[in-house]
């Protein structure tokens, strides 16, 4: 899967790397949609076609596979990011690509062709 | 008067009415009285040169076996006289069979330049102690083995008495032992003895005399009646490491989690077969474990997270259209305020930062002497750490702003910073921060919103549920945050 092109939603509360992130898929060719908080990535899920999903794990101390759950019912791959490299995502999201933090935009590529390969 | 020298010792020791035997320390027997043969009901023959064990053969695993052997060994050894109170020993009769017989023995080491050269050896058979009495009553020679049976008594009584007092010291130090000690004993595992430290670990309840069941009902369902009737039936021992038990609090409180390193060492007491068990309370070192572990992970999930930052602004200031030396100023200057705000939360743990000390920190690290012309003035509430670094980073942008094209790129421009904090519902913060700037050049609305204008407008408003505005009239920037709070505990 390419970003060219693509949407993406990113779920991240830090808004220094968000802004990063953005600019990073932007510049791929892709069109961002943030979201720093559970709730507000909802809301744009259920307002907005997205085409994929980056997901940082925790969001200020609250895990983010709720919406991890809404993407999976619909169909809409993600990959997760993480600050907590050690630690090991519940069953159902056991194979989704991650990366950890801080991650390179080689390693976000790299995650992003694993799902085509997987979807 | 007779002088010592003249008495024959010799016939004195084969005529006394005691029974005496000399043995050298190989215990083989030397020379023995008559009393001693007649006692015996053997012959001199029969035994001088023969070891004593040999001459009056009995089980080496039996009681009497091992209370001789080892009395006339400690004799040996310490060079001191030992008593034997009572002791079984029977003795074979010359028509052949055994007969049972109790004696009352005393070893009396004789040295030869301090060394134990021989033990003699006095018995007392008290078979027929009732016997003897009476006989010693009407005849005078027999007198003697009363005196000797009282000597021995007595001795005996000492020895108690130390015994006694040497099982209150023990009693003492089970007592005070920092571990806890309990002995549990029967089918009911009925607690025999439990220290002070035990009782603490059950909530002072009195243990003592229940069965476990009954005196801790709570620890039934946990196994462990079942895993200590294992270890006294099975006489294996169980070690615990870091167990975990639940047990009630002080006043039958709910139940509380306890972490034990402990041993069930089977025993036999007088009760029957039993369990000694022995254990430390390792609840505080495995929660101090636990936490610095949790330490540990958040620590490495901060740095992680911190790296991201620092590579999100090397990013936003290394990008192709700036100049690299300009860029290196900018990163620069924005580690450093990251780094400004990052010393603020450690003096706090990192659980909170003042307001107040935020702003002023952010403006001194990116204003420099300039900082005098930034005038901050709003109460010094308390904000979450995450809050803390995107105020900081946003006060960095918005005052490298105003040194690059605003108020304080002139030699008289002033910066005013108000703000005002009320509390709302369920504890949130209504914040409304108020940037304006004055006195500088004329200001022209940015033709390229960079990353500061953005991290300013897009990354507070979505960290701090706030909105945000940020206005360039001619007179001087002004920028409005409203943000609401969270509540951060003192």
């Amino acid at each position: 899967m390419s970003f060219c092109g693509a949407t993406v939603l990113i779920l991240e509360d830090e808004p220094i790397i968000a802004l990063a992130l953005e600019d990073v898929l932007v510049a791929e060719g892709a069109s961002v949609r943030h979201a720093s908080r559970i709730a507000e990535a909802r809301e744009l899920l259920l307002a907005e076609n997205v085409d994929s999903a980056i997901l940082d794990v925790n969001l200020h101390g609250t895990l983010s596979y709720p919406v991890a759950e809404l993407l999976a019912e619909r169909r809409i791959p993600f990959i997760f990011a993480t600050g907590y490299g050690d630690r090991a995502h519940p069953q159902q999201f056991a194979e989704v690509p991650t990366i950890a933090k801080p991650y390179s935009v080689e390693d976000l590529r790299k995650a992003f062709s694993q799902l085509t390969a997987s979807t | 008067m007779i002088a010592p020298q003249s008495i024959d010792f010799e016939a004195l020791f084969g005529a006394s009415p005691n029974p005496y035997v000399m043995v050298a320390p190989d215990l083989r027997i030397v020379t023995m009285n008559d009393a001693y043969l007649s006692a015996t009901m053997r012959e001199r023959e029969d035994l001088v040169g023969r070891k004593m064990f040999d001459a009056f053969p009995s089980d080496p695993d039996s009681e009497s076996h091992r209370l001789l052997r080892s009395s006339l060994e400690r004799v040996v050894r310490t060079a001191q006289r030992d008593e034997i109170a009572l002791i079984r020993y029977d003795i074979e009769l010359p028509s052949g069979g055994y007969e049972e017989r109790y004696w009352s023995a005393s070893h009396v080491p004789l040295l030869i330049e301090g060394k134990v050269a021989y033990i003699l050896q006095h018995t007392v058979d008290v078979t027929e102690l009732h016997g003897l009495r009476k006989l010693a009553a009407k005849t005078g020679p027999h007198a003697r083995d009363e005196t000797g049976v009282f000597q021995r008594a007595n001795a005996v009584q000492e020895a108690n008495q130390s015994l006694a007092q040497e099982t209150q010291r023990l009693r003492t130090m089970f007592e005070q032992a920092p571990g806890f000690v309990a002995v549990l004993s029967g089918p009911d595992l009925r607690f025999r003895l439990a220290n002070a430290a035990y009782r603490r670990l059950v909530g002072g309840r009195d243990v003592i005399g229940k069965p476990i069941a009954e005196a801790l009902p709570e620890v039934v369902d946990q196994g462990f009646p079942a895993l200590l009737e294992k270890v006294r039936t099975s006489g294996e021992p169980f070690i615990g490491r870091g167990a975990l038990v639940q047990l009630e609090g002080e006043g039958g409180g709910p139940l509380e989690d306890r972490y034990l390193d402990f041993v069930y060492q089977p025993i036999s007491t007088s009760e029957g077969s039993g369990v000694f068990v022995q254990g430390y309370d390792v609840t505080d070192q495995r929660r101090a474990e636990e936490h610095q572990q949790l330490l540990i992970h958040e620590l490495n999930h901060r740095v992680k997270n911190t790296l991201s930052i620092v590579q999100a602004l090397a990013m936003q200031s290394f990008n192709d259209r700036a100049d690299p030396a300009a860029a290196r100023q900018t990163f620069d200057a924005r580690l450093n305020a990251l780094s400004a705000a990052h010393n603020l939360l450690t003096t706090q743990n990192w659980e909170r930062a003042g307001l107040l000390d935020i702003i002023k920190a952010s403006v001194a690290a990116t204003a420099g002497a300039n900082a005098s012309r930034v005038s901050i003035r709003g109460p010094d509430i308390l904000i979450a750490p995450q809050t803390a670094v995107s105020l900081a980073m946003a006060t960095h942008e918005l005052c490298t702003n105003a040194i690059k094209y605003g108020a304080l790129s002139n030699d008289t421009g002033t910066v005013d910073v108000r703000w005002a904090a009320a509390l709302a519902n369920c504890g949130q913060v209504d914040l409304d921060i108020d940037w304006r700037e004055s006195g500088g050049p004329p200001v022209e609305p940015p033709s390229h919103r960079g990353f500061g204008t953005r991290l300013i407008e897009r990354g507070l408003s979505a960290e701090l549920r706030s909105t945000v505005s940020l206005e360039f009239p001619p007179g001087g920037v002004h920028c409005t945050i409203r943000a609401k709070l969270p509540s951060v505990a003192e």
